[in-house]
C-alpha cells in the first residue's frame, strides 16, 4: 500500500518527469498549474530573476496563471515596486507564506497591494518558492488560493517541482540562444563581412551519430540503430571530433552541445 | 589532481588519506557540528570508512588536501540503507552499478576552485570509467538547482524532509557519457581528472 507521503512523492515525480520532457514553456506551465490546483492553489506566477534589475517585470514572467484583471492592474499600477513579497523572494532561500512577511514592516502602499489581492481577487493565501542556482537567485514561484492544503508534504512537493521547472525553463532558453546568436552573426556579416571563423558545421550524418554518442550508445549500438557499418560510425565520429577540435568523444559531445549542434 | 584511494593502495597514500580525515573533521565536525563522528578531536570517521570505501581526494603538489568525497557499494549495508531509508520512497537502491556518494567536503578556501570543479567532473568520469549508472546520496535540496547548473541529472528518491533542523533529500545522480560531457562543458575541464591514477591502474 502506498504511504501518505508516497502519494505526494509520486505526484511530484510524475510532474518532474513531464517537466523534464517538456519542449515548451507552456507544457512546464501547465504541469505546474495542474499540480498547484491539486493542492487548492488556483493561481500561479513563475518569475525569473532577470539579467538586470532594469529588466521590466513582465519580461521576466516565465509562466502566469494569475487572475487576468489582477495581472493587468499589477502592471498598470506598477505594483511590483511596492509588492512586499517581491524582495522577500529574492532574499529568502526557503519557501515561505505571504503571511510570514511581517505586517508591521510593510509600507502603507505594500499593505494596500496585499489587501487588493486578498479582497478584490480572492488571493487569500499565498506561498512563494524561491529557487537559487549557481549565480544566486534564479527564479521564484508564487502560488495563491483561497482554501489550500498546507501540509509539509504538499509544500515539499511544490518546492521540488519549482526547482525542476526553473531548470527546465533555463535549458529551453539556452537552446534558443544559439539560434539567436546565429541570426546576430548574419546581421554582423552583412555590415562588416566578418569571416565565419570556427562555425564548424557537422553533416546530418555526423550530427545523427554524435547524438547517439551523447546518449551513451556504443559504436555497435549506433551502427544497428542507423543501419550503417560500425566502421562508418567510427569514421564519422572521428570526422566530427576533428571538426570540433576535440581529442576525446566526451569533449566532442561537450563541444557539439555548446555550439548547439546536437539536441541535448 | 584527483587521487583514487582504495583498500588496495591505501598504504601508499597513508598521508593523503590521513589529511582527508583531518579535513573532514574541519568540515563536518567543526563547521557542521556532526560531533558523533569526532573520533579524536582531529579526525572524522564513521563505520563506512571500511575496506569497501573508495576515496576521491583532490590535492595540490604540496600535498594540501582541498576536498574529496567517499564512495561505498550499495549492495552492502550503507548509510542510506541503514540510517536514512526513511528518506526514500519505496526500496533503497542496492545495485552493483550504483555506489553511494557521501562526505563531499571542500576546504573553505577551495569552495569554487579548480579542485571543486575537478571533483564534480570526477563523479562522472569515474562513473563512466567503472561502468556505473549512478550514485545515490543524501544532500540538502537547495543543492539540486546548483548541481543541475553544473550539468548533473538528479532524480529525487523521496520528498525533501527536515532532519535535526536541516533540510535533506535522498537523490540519485545519473551517470552517462552525455551527462559526463555536459558537466565538463559547464566547468570547462576537457582533460581527464583521474589521469595519473588511471595510468597506474593500467600498468598494474
Amino acid at each position: 500500500m502506498e504511504s501518505f507521503r508516497g502519494r505526494y512523492f509520486q505526484d511530484a515525480l510524475s510532474a518532474i518527469e513531464r517537466i523534464g520532457a517538456a519542449q515548451s514553456a507552456a507544457v512546464i506551465g501547465n504541469v505546474i498549474v495542474r499540480m498547484a490546483s491539486s493542492f487548492g492553489y488556483e493561481h500561479i506566477c513563475f518569475v525569473a530573476s532577470g539579467n538586470s534589475s532594469s529588466q521590466p517585470f513582465h519580461d521576466r514572467v516565465l509562466w502566469e496563471a494569475w487572475p487576468k484583471q489582477w495581472a493587468e492592474q499589477y502592471r498598470r499600477s506598477n505594483f511590483y515596486t511596492s509588492d512586499p513579497v517581491a524582495p522577500e523572494i529574492r532574499r529568502r532561500v526557503e519557501m515561505f507564506a505571504w503571511s510570514d512577511v511581517p505586517l508591521h514592516k510593510m509600507s502603507p502602499a505594500s499593505r494596500r497591494i496585499m489587501d487588493i489581492a486578498a479582497e478584490d481577487y480572492d488571493l487569500k493565501f499565498g506561498l512563494c518558492a524561491p529557487v537559487h542556482g549557481l549565480n544566486g537567485y534564479q527564479a521564484g514561484l508564487s502560488l495563491a488560493g483561497r482554501e489550500v492544503e498546507r501540509t509539509r508534504e504538499a509544500n515539499a512537493a511544490i518546492e521540488l517541482v519549482a526547482m525542476y521547472a526553473s531548470n527546465r525553463f533555463a535549458v529551453l532558453r539556452a537552446r534558443e540562444q544559439p539560434k539567436k546568436n546565429k541570426e546576430d552573426h548574419k546581421e554582423n556579416a552583412t555590415t562588416a563581412t566578418r569571416p565565419v571563423a570556427k562555425a564548424a558545421v557537422l553533416t546530418t550524418r555526423e550530427r545523427e551519430v554524435m547524438n547517439w554518442v551523447a546518449a551513451g550508445k556504443t559504436a555497435w549500438d549506433t551502427s544497428v540503430i542507423l543501419s550503417i557499418s560500425e566502421d562508418t560510425v567510427n569514421k564519422t565520429v572521428t570526422a566530427a571530433m576533428h571538426k570540433l577540435n576535440a581529442h576525446t568523444r566526451a569533449q566532442a559531445v561537450a563541444e557539439a552541445i555548446k555550439r548547439g549542434l546536437i539536441a541535448y | 589532481m584527483i587521487e583514487i584511494v582504495t583498500n588496495d593502495n591505501a598504504k601508499q597514500h597513508r598521508q593523503l588519506l590521513d589529511r582527508q580525515f583531518r579535513l573532514r573533521h574541519d568540515v563536518f565536525v567543526k563547521e557542521r557540528g556532526w560531533t558523533d563522528f569526532d573520533i579524536d578531536g582531529t579526525h572524522e570517521r564513521d563505520q563506512y570508512d571500511n575496506e569497501h570505501a573508495v576515496y576521491m581526494i583532490a590535492s595540490d603538489e604540496s600535498g594540501m588536501v582541498a576536498g574529496g568525497f567517499r564512495l561505498h557499494p550499495t549492495v552492502l549495508p550503507h548509510m542510506l540503507s541503514e540510517h536514512f531509508a526513511h528518506l526514500v520512497e519505496g526500496a533503497v537502491i542496492e545495485r552493483r552499478d550504483v555506489l553511494e556518494l557521501t562526505r563531499f567536503g571542500m576546504r573553505k578556501s577551495e569552495r569554487r576552485s579548480r579542485h571543486y570543479f575537478e571533483l564534480l567532473t570526477a563523479i562522472q568520469e569515474y562513473g563512466v570509467m567503472e561502468g556505473l549508472s549512478g550514485f545515490t546520496s543524501v544532500i540538502n535540496p537547495l543543492r539540486i538547482p546548483i548541481l543541475q547548473g553544473f550539468g548533473f541529472e538528479i532524480e529525487p528518491l523521496g520528498l525533501p524532509t527536515m532532519m535535526n533542523g536541516e533540510a535533506t533529500i535522498a537523490v540519485l545522480f545519473h551517470v552517462s557519457e552525455q551527462y559526463h560531457a555536459r558537466v565538463r562543458a559547464k566547468v570547462s575541464i576537457h582533460e581527464t581528472v583521474l589521469g595519473a591514477t588511471t595510468a597506474s591502474r593500467q600498468i598494474a
